[in-house]
């Protein structure tokens, strides 16, 4: 009797706990992605259901005006064409320099190759508070000003990416390489036809990390395109937008949901890859 | 190493030949590394050290640069606005111990085996892959004074008796925005201590779970003693970019940027400012290298846990 009904007190906790830790999660859900909605929601009013006491938190009716006049008033498919032009050639350029690198650091028995991933470390650890102030002289200096060049060029190599990528291809089986080799491939093509393809998982973790990054980066951007608004990405066309008189609330959230909509998208179809990439920095860093 | 003892030839000969494959492999391999570290040290190493230098200079970008030794950081000694950015920069660390305390609790909760708990892990990540403009900007709209969901929110509830000017009100702008960064920070830490937990060996829990130690003495006394390496890098990751925060407090801080009345000017905002407002570069060095040395401190803390990864090399 009493072994009956203390298992079922157990099925009885059980499930008040479960029902408790989806309440949480629920709440927590609501707290992370509530701001994204409430954002959509007001793209989606008319003007009427913008301004109103208490807020009126469904759009209706929804319209997707705002989206129409944002996308006429300011250049916004402009923006979006070089927020895909800087973060597609960021990236491309991105995963083969510092795959090239990650593969030159573990595949070659170089002298001083010690020297230099132990610099490389050194160089992780520097603070860079004031290197915007320099590579925005080096940029004037190269002439790159207000090009979409420049938004990506600083950040083509990166020390995570290559330790990321030395440490895939450390993993690669030696005798892929030699057979290659033996066959008189050159090296180039053993880099690019044979080893490259092997470590495709790592490159599609850096490669998201990467064009994620670019899509939002902010303080770089702002600082190298100095006049020209056509060459904004979005990340700082919202933010004109945002700051300028003709703007309102709604149009201020649409671009906002244009801007957030590309990386929402890589992040739903990418996910296992956010997961092991941020652990993969972290935990074994 | 390829074989060549079937091929006739003398020692020297042979030696001679290895030589120049090994002169080859090396060239090869440099040129592998080249592109990334001609990057590497021009947009890395050269602007760390040059902008150390720039600091004992008065740079306009205008006119040449003039040595000026160290009237930049005298400047510094007595400059009101650089001492109210540097406080509220030191002020944003507050944001660390709850961004681990609830990006931690996050991590527990989803680290439940749970029907649907999979969705709530991205539901969570989605504020860190979303740009932090747009972030702000949507938080700038629940912030807004008269039609703003949390005054609504909050005078429904009877917390508040008045709307509350979140972002206009000195004393209370760069608390507002300090959220928003805690918000936008929950999910990145909150994925790398799911991986920790996730390295917890079950056994461990469910042995103590047997011989009836509570839940909450498991958590104080297993789980958190455990994950104290864990929690130390994200603490000490997040100190990093709380004093580096940019984004949020320009999109955000009004009427001007660092506003109202500086009351949201952090350290890098300033050198911002300074640099591009005010284009007096050697004086934004200056106060950058004061934050350089302050970001120091925390990173000499990481060289602790980042040893294991030079031993790996070794």
């Amino acid at each position: 009797m009493s072994a009956i009904r203390f298992t079922q007190s157990k099925k009885f906790r059980d499930r008040t706990a479960k029902i408790i830790l989806y309440i949480l999660l629920l709440v927590a859900a609501v707290f992370t992605t509530g701001p994204f909605l409430w954002m959509l929601s007001t793209a989606l009013k008319t003007s009427g259901g913008v301004f109103t006491r208490p807020p009126q938190l469904l759009p209706i009716p929804p319209t997707l005006t705002n989206f129409v006049e944002v996308w006429n008033v300011v250049p916004m498919g402009r923006w979006t064409i070089n927020s895909i032009s800087i973060s597609v050639l960021g990236t491309a350029g991105q995963i083969i320099i510092n795959a090239m690198a990650g593969y030159a650091l573990a595949r070659f028995r170089l002298p001083g190759s010690r020297f230099i991933l132990f610099g490389l470390l050194v160089m992780y650890m520097l603070p860079t508070t004031t290197n915007f102030l320099v590579n925005f002289l080096t940029i004037r200096d190269l002439g790159l000003t207000n090009t979409l060049i420049a938004v990506f060029l600083p950040s083509l190599a990166s020390i995570f990416g290559i330790f990321l990528m030395r440490q895939a291809f450390l993993n690669v089986p030696q005798d892929l390489e030699e057979s290659a080799r033996m066959d008189g491939a050159n090296e180039w093509d053993i880099f690019w036809r044979v080893m490259l393809p092997l470590v495709i998982p790592s490159l599609a973790t850096m490669g998201i990390f990467s064009f994620v990054g670019l899509w939002n980066e902010f303080f770089w951007p702002l600082i190298v395109l100095t006049g020209d608004q056509t060459l904004y990405p979005l990340a700082l066309g919202v933010r004109f937008l945002n700051s300028s008189f003709v703007a309102n609330t709604r149009w201020v959230m649409a671009g906002g949901v244009i801007t957030m909509l590309p990386t929402l998208i890589v992040f739903i179809a990418a996910q296992r890859y956010f997961i092991s990439g941020a652990t993969a920095g972290a935990v074994k860093g | 190493m390829r074989d060549t003892a079937h091929i006739q030839s003398t020692p020297a000969k042979r030696s001679s030949k290895r030589s120049a494959s090994r002169i080859r492999h090396i060239v090869v391999g440099y040129l592998f590394l080249l592109p990334a570290l001609i990057v590497l040290l021009v947009f890395l190493l050269y602007p760390v050290t040059y902008g150390a230098v720039l600091s004992f200079y008065d740079y306009s970008i205008l006119a040449p640069a003039e040595f000026t030794g160290l009237e930049n950081f005298q400047k510094l000694l007595t400059d009101s606005i650089f001492h109210t950015s540097l406080i509220h920069s030191i002020q944003y660390l507050l944001v660390v111990p709850i961004i681990q305390i609830f990006s931690f609790g996050l991590a527990m909760l989803v680290n439940q085996k749970l029907r649907g708990v999979a969705f709530f892990r991205a539901a969570f990540y989605i504020p860190v892959i979303t740009a932090a403009v747009v972030v702000a900007l949507a938080w700038q709209w629940i912030f807004d004074l008269e039609y703003g969901l949390l005054n609504s929110f909050l005078l429904s509830l009877y917390i508040i008796r008045e709307p509350v000017a979140w972002l206009d009100q000195p004393s209370i702008a760069l608390w507002s925005i300090m959220f928003v960064t805690f918000w936008r920070g929950l999910g990145f830490y909150m994925v790398i201590y799911l991986a920790g937990l996730q390295g917890i060996p079950r056994e461990l829990e469910e042995a103590a779970a047997i011989d009836g130690v509570g839940r909450w003495q498991r958590l104080w006394y297993i789980t958190i003693p455990l994950m104290m390496p864990t929690i130390a890098f994200c603490s000490i990751w997040s100190s990093i970019a709380a004093l580096k925060v940019f984004d949020e407090v320009l999109v955000m801080s009004r009427p001007n940027p660092g506003g109202p009345a500086n009351s949201t000017m952090v350290v890098n905002l300033l050198m911002y400012l300074t640099a591009f407002d005010d284009f007096d570069f050697g004086y934004a060095a200056a106060q950058g290298l004061v934050l350089a040395g302050i970001i120091m401190i925390f990173t000499l803390l990481n060289i602790r846990f980042f040893r294991s990864g030079l031993e790996r090399i070794g």
